[in-house]
């Protein structure tokens, strides 16, 4: 992956300079953002081609780009953020997904018999780990910017308070697994 | 009413009324049989944030190709409890799908542990259905493996 430029403090939607001060407040992010936003700039000019993914180093600029999530992951001041600056980080997350997804789905892993190339396997699965791990970081930090009260409307609320009962009871064994906070987050998939 | 089809091994999210207040949530849990639209239970297994009491479990960490591909957003428990039949109503998204290898290893424990437990080996989808129906269904019993 590119190392220059990585002490530039902006984001890939982070224009001005508004944002520019709100990526200060968050020193994690930055260079997460914008070696993954290259990257993907990278990607989606190349990444049709097979030979583009024979590289090693593509294999080698994923598993960065995965370890930089996962420190995010690990990071509580990034969920903790105030607003405005959650909402600009979770905005520039939000595209990123969008851009794994695209990525995901576009680059030709599979032979015209709908196999995967095995010599591309491991960048196949390492894709499908960027994406999670892009996903993941969105929903916490979704969760933490709902109020808690205030979740989605979901068809389960209008349920029959009888039926909800039965279930809580033939689920009893996992309940105290599931009430968890932090599984909240899928609340909010 | 959901109108899902699942394959054993899929990914679910379903509605749970969590807490005395019966707030429902979404949590993720494992398909154990093929469903159609028109079964009205679905057999899973959950997925929780620890490992249940009194069984095996499979960790399936956050960043793996296994969580990836089962679409999951945090590090999970696969547990080998007994299969829990839940009403089509509370199915709400297919999220992903356990990856070959590890459902096959799920399954070997699954049944060493307490897949054979069940009466006549019928799952609990089945006795269900035979219960509605009074059917009376009967398989040959594999000697030794009462536990």
């Amino acid at each position: 992956m590119d190392h220059e430029g990585r002490r530039n403090t902006r984001g890939p939607h982070e224009n001005d300079g508004h944002n520019r001060r709100a990526s200060s407040a968050a020193p994690a992010l930055p260079p997460a953002l914008d070696s993954l936003a290259r990257f993907l700039q990278a990607a989606s000019n190349f990444g049709t081609e097979i030979a583009f993914w024979r590289s090693h180093a593509r294999l080698i600029e994923l598993r960065q780009a995965s370890a930089e999530l996962h420190s995010i992951l690990l990071s509580p001041q990034v969920f903790e953020m105030a607003e405005p600056n959650r909402t600009t980080v979770l905005n520039a997350f939000e595209s990123l997904l969008g851009a794994v997804g695209a990525l995901k789905e576009a680059v030709p892993f599979r032979t015209r018999v709908g196999a995967i190339r095995r010599s591309l396997v491991p960048c196949f699965q390492e894709i499908f780990v960027l994406h999670q791990l892009t996903l993941a970081v969105v929903v916490r930090l979704r969760l933490h910017k709902t109020d808690p009260d205030g979740l989605p409307p979901r068809a389960g609320s209008l349920m029959d308070l009888d039926a909800k009962r039965e279930l809580a009871q033939s689920l009893h064994t996992a309940m105290p697994f599931w009430q968890k906070e932090e599984w909240n987050v899928y609340d909010h998939l | 009413m959901s109108t899902i089809t699942c394959e054993r091994g899929d990914i679910l999210l379903i509605n749970v009324p969590i807490g005395e207040d019966l707030l429902m949530r979404l949590r993720p849990a494992m398909a154990m049989h093929d469903c159609s639209p028109l079964d009205p239970l679905v057999s899973i297994v959950p997925l929780t944030a620890d490992p249940m009491v009194n069984c095996n479990s499979v960790l399936v960490p956050l960043g793996s190709f296994e969580s990836a591909r089962m679409g999951l957003v945090t590090s999970a428990y696969l547990n080998t409890v007994d299969e829990i039949a839940v009403p089509r109503q509370f199915l709400v998204q297919k999220i992903g799908r356990c990856p070959y290898r590890m459902l096959s290893q799920f399954l070997g424990m699954y049944r060493s542990s307490l897949g054979f437990s069940h009466p006549a080996g019928l799952s609990l989808t089945e006795q269900a259905a035979n219960a509605v129906t009074g059917e009376v269904t009967s398989r040959p019993q594999l000697s030794g493996n009462s536990a």
